[in-house]
């Protein structure tokens, strides 16, 4: 039986990013951070789509992102379940540069928005102590 | 004779009252529609809206006391209808007003919007065993009418002037006898699919469906003890409804408008905690119900295509406002229109 999801994704529609990348994003950092587990059912397009007051096909799209990444599985009517993903062994080569470059860029945008950058260093910092190792 | 204008003036009375106290039944963060910051309320710029507001309220309420003095002295029921309809235009035209003045103080909309992964159930709220009470009722007095079918006389009255007089009439056969409780059905029907709606398609606070939920199932109640009882009462020649019992009625639905609004008021002001935007206002983000101020047109009506609720909750009042941007919207109205025009037309029949 699974659990009742305890979690809450926030969007900001004035952002340049799509929509539905924000919520693939927000949901995706749940699952990676184990906040999200397997078996859990996250709620139907139709609910997401009302609460975050945007159109259904931005969470399908999102959801449908997630499912390609191997993190949920659609059902029909009952919504997206969280399966369990394998990692993949061996990122693609081009994987650390993209992250890299992603990195580069968000930091750079955050610098100029006036965050210090001890600030951006520690919150790194602390992100990455609290990934999971495997 | 005049205890009947007694009991109909203390429903124009309650509704001017009602009106009077509107700008209050809204969330902290809102101000006649327009996001503002919470202790907005209190500044003198507020108390200014809010008092053009109450004074025009007033006029109206004024206005709409003469016109039903005026019915009463000329005998003239007809001007009835003007009089109940004066003060909710009048307010709306001040809410308008009230909402343009009000936007000069909004506070930059937040595009930030949020919502928990949490499941809602997918039952209706209320249990369908509490939802086939109204409909059992309606057969009940359907089969006790069926029962004493050769007692109901060939004419009978079905409505009666101030003077206590008759002047409708039916006739004794299946459309004349069943068409009460025909319509009652239907609109016992129509709060079922509002109320499924509701829990389905809207975007407000948990308190806030749950008192929408409840408020429908008793009013189908009331409404279908009434139309059972009228159904019965009338072809079976048991006379005119009475000021006494018209009384009952009015004070029945005071008791739970007035419930209404107390229990809405609370899940305005004290909304439950901790459930995220969709179910909590979060003032710091702005607009608090995840809607712009720009997609509410005077205030009143809500219209965003993009957003994928049919109902949103109300930013002045009480319940939920359609999002006519929604095309189910449209389907909707068209259904409580139809519901009407079949009454009126099955009458005729």
């Amino acid at each position: 039986m699974a659990q009742p999801v305890q979690a809450v994704i926030r969007i900001d529609t004035d952002s340049v990013t799509p929509a539905y990348r924000q919520i693939a994003d927000s949901i995706r950092t749940l699952l990676v951070n184990g906040v999200l587990h397997p078996g859990d059912l996250l709620p139907p397009v139709r609910q997401l789509a009302i609460d975050l007051a945007v159109h259904f096909n931005t969470v399908a799209e999102a959801y449908r992102r997630l499912a390609e990444e191997g993190w949920l599985d659609l059902k029909r009517r009952r919504g997206a379940q969280v399966i369990a993903r394998a990692t993949p062994l061996t990122a693609p080569p081009e994987s650390e540069l993209k992250f890299l470059q992603r990195l580069r860029e968000l930091v750079a945008a955050t610098r100029a928005e006036g965050l210090p950058l001890e600030t951006i260093a520690s919150s790194l910092h602390s992100i990455a102590e609290g990934l999971p190792c495997s | 004779m005049l205890v009947m204008w007694i009991v109909t003036a203390l429903p124009l009375a309650f509704l001017c009252v009602l009106l009077f106290i509107l700008p209050g039944l809204s969330r902290r963060s809102q101000f006649f529609a327009v996001t503002v910051p919470p202790d907005f309320r209190e500044t003198a710029e507020a108390l200014r809206v809010i008092r053009k507001y109450r004074i025009q309220v007033a006029a109206h309420s004024a206005l709409a006391t003469a016109g039903f003095l005026l019915a009463v002295a000329w005998r003239a029921p007809a001007w009835l209808v003007l009089a109940f309809l004066w003060p909710p235009a009048g307010a709306l035209l001040a809410v308008v007003l009230a909402h343009r003045q009000a936007l000069r103080y909004a506070v930059p909309a937040s595009g930030v919007h949020e919502a928990s992964l949490q499941r809602r159930p997918a039952s209706v709220p209320g249990s369908p065993y509490l939802w086939a009470g109204p409909f059992g009722i309606l057969g009940v007095a359907g089969a006790w009418i069926g029962a004493h079918w050769n007692e109901i006389p060939a004419r009978f009255p079905i409505h009666w002037g101030f003077d206590n007089q008759p002047n409708g009439w039916a006739t004794r056969s299946v459309a004349g006898v069943y068409t009460p409780l025909a319509i009652e059905a239907a609109v016992c029907l129509m709060m079922l699919f509002l109320n499924w709606q509701i829990a389905r398609n809207s975007r407000g606070s948990t308190e806030m469906r749950k008192l929408m939920g409840r408020t429908l199932l008793v009013l189908a109640y009331l409404m279908a003890a009434l139309f059972a009882w009228l159904s019965v009462a009338l072809p079976l020649g048991h006379g005119a409804p009475g000021p006494i019992n018209t009384g009952i009625i009015v004070a029945a639905l005071a008791i739970i408008i007035g419930a209404v609004v107390v229990y809405g008021f609370r899940a305005k002001v004290d909304p439950e905690p901790g459930t995220g935007q969709a179910t909590a206002p979060q003032p710091v983000l702005g607009a608090g119900d995840n809607t712009a101020d720009r997609n509410w047109i005077g205030g009143l009506f809500y219209f965003n295509p993009d957003d994928s609720a049919l109902f949103v909750e109300k930013r002045i009042g009480i319940g939920f406002e359609l999002n006519f941007g929604n095309p189910g919207a449209w389907v909707f109205l068209g259904f409580l229109v139809l519901i009407p025009v079949a009454a009126v037309v099955l009458t005729k029949l």
